[in-house]
């Protein structure tokens, strides 16, 4: 039976604390060989839910894990468990999350085993590019710009493997990486722009013991920090509806500050393994698109000024 | 991050028997209107002096007829709105938005099927653009946006959308 332990507000005030259940369905990671599942949790806001057996880990800020050498074990905090009775028992006081939150006051969870040791950082894959936005201008007389600014954190996907050989792994669920600076990829006329930054990634062994005594381990791909550099490739061009245009005039701005984004499902590949990518969970993004003459500017799921536009384009009137 | 506000509160009151009691009602699930506060800020520049304010949707994504109650500018010094407010037609099958430009009153087909905005409604599952005048009156003006309140269902809400316009004399990055 899956156990959804109270939410996680409740996590800091008190050590060791035996807090109700309810049952609950799984929902935002896919399930792996060992049940190994990750999230990105804002404190306040339910857990995710973890098996009779199980515990969730917080992985280190960046700034702890951009330290950490090939070899060195990964100083995961064990933030609460669940009993084989069902109950969630919470293990974390109010300053060791505070410890693990990073300044967009996320925190980026694993549900693992009980047995399982920390994380040993195995194998250091470098520098990757790694997808962070799109815009579009369909015609000669507006240009586009994307900035990523300091503090912006990207949703990015982990690779789960059992072997931990290349091409092996699969997804499972997402970490975020925030940025400890700012990068802006300029300003660009007419053309479909993609806009990619470097992230560093690794491989991080966790070895398991079960309760018969024999043991096992487990393999994951992570972004361990942002290495700025800016690169543009150029995609096609999404589909959109008319209805979600307005029109531009002569001269105008339209400055979008993004907490949604598109998700890129080839956001990043390294070692034989593609993951995703996607911007958006602070609103430190942002897209301006100018108009030197009459132009629309279309989103491809919402008007420009709605919830959710997605992708932006500039096109002819 | 640009302001935003979308509270559902059905405001009920209740006589009792010996006090009278407020009673602040809440509606189950998101606004009809929605909640742009979910979806990040944003500026919508363009240059001039009065230009028509059609930059907005309201899309009512609830099973539920919303009747605008109130439209006013809020934030903004320079920004006036300067006519009442309308709604036109939107969405799937009704072309683009009006949008923030010139001239006032809109050219667009659409604007010949306008209603007032405050007493008019959108029926469940359809858009409304909602249109009126922006004047600038200073030549340095702020961002403003509008604050529109609305019932649906017996409940009462505040939508302050969070992509502002600007009617201003330059618009530089």
């Amino acid at each position: 039976m899956r156990i959804k332990p109270w939410v996680g507000i409740t996590l800091g005030v008190s050590a060791l604390a035996v807090l109700s259940v309810t049952p609950a369905i799984t929902a935002g990671a896919s399930t792996t060989d060992h049940g190994v599942r990750n999230y990105i949790w804002k404190p306040g806001t339910t857990l995710p839910t973890i098996a009779a057996g199980e515990k969730l880990v917080a992985w280190p800020v960046q700034s702890v894990m951009g330290n950490i050498q090939v070899g060195e074990r990964v100083p995961v905090l064990t933030i609460g468990h669940t009993t084989a009775r069902g109950q969630y028992v919470s293990t974390a006081t109010r300053s060791q999350l505070a410890s693990v939150t990073d300044e967009n006051g996320l925190v980026n969870l694993e549900a693992e085993p009980d047995g399982c040791g920390l994380p040993e950082f195995h194998q250091n894959l470098g520098k990757q590019w790694t997808v962070v936005g799109t815009t579009f201008v369909l015609f000669n007389q507006a240009n586009q710009d994307f900035r990523y600014d300091n503090d912006q954190s990207s949703s990015v996907g982990v690779g789960y493997s059992a072997s931990g050989k290349d091409g092996s792994f699969s997804a499972d669920g997402t970490t975020s990486v925030d940025t400890d600076g700012g990068e802006d990829w300029g300003t660009l006329g007419e053309g479909n722009e993609r806009y990619a930054t470097y992230f560093r990634y690794g491989v991080y062994e966790t070895i398991c013991s079960t309760r018969g005594g024999s043991g096992y381990e487990y393999y994951q791909i992570k972004p361990y920090e942002w290495a700025a550099g800016d690169q543009i490739t150029h995609p096609n061009a999404p589909s959109y509806h008319g209805y979600n245009c307005v029109p531009q005039t002569h001269n105008s701005t339209f400055h979008k500050y993004t907490s949604h984004a598109i998700e890129f499902s080839g956001g990043y590949s390294v070692f034989g393994f593609t993951g995703s990518t996607q911007t958006g969970y602070s609103t430190s993004a942002e897209v301006i698109m100018h108009f030197y003459a009459r132009g629309r500017m279309c989103g491809t799921n919402d008007v420009p000024g709605g919830t959710d536009p997605r992708v932006l384009l500039a096109i002819k009137y | 991050m640009k302001r935003a506000v979308a509270v559902a509160a059905g405001v009920l009151a209740v006589v009792g028997v010996v006090v009278g009691v407020l009673v602040s009602r809440s509606s189950a699930g998101p606004p009809p209107l929605g909640n742009p506060a979910s979806g990040g800020g944003g500026l919508e520049c363009a240059p001039g002096t009065t230009l028509a304010d059609g930059f907005y949707a309201l899309e009512n994504d609830s099973g539920q007829t919303v009747t605008i109650t109130s439209v006013r500018l809020i934030g903004g010094p320079g920004q006036a709105m300067t006519s009442r407010a309308y709604l036109t037609p939107a969405g799937p099958g009704h072309g683009m938005l009006i949008g923030l430009t010139p001239p006032w009153p809109p050219s667009a087909p659409q604007w010949k099927q306008r209603k007032l905005a405050v007493g008019g409604t959108i029926a469940p599952h359809t858009w409304g653009n909602l249109v009126f005048a922006q004047t600038r009156t200073s030549s340095h003006p702020k961002p403003a946006e509008p604050e529109i309140t609305y019932t649906a269902g017996g409940n009462n809400y505040t939508l302050i959308e969070v992509v502002q316009t600007l009617v201003a004399v330059n618009c530089g990055d």
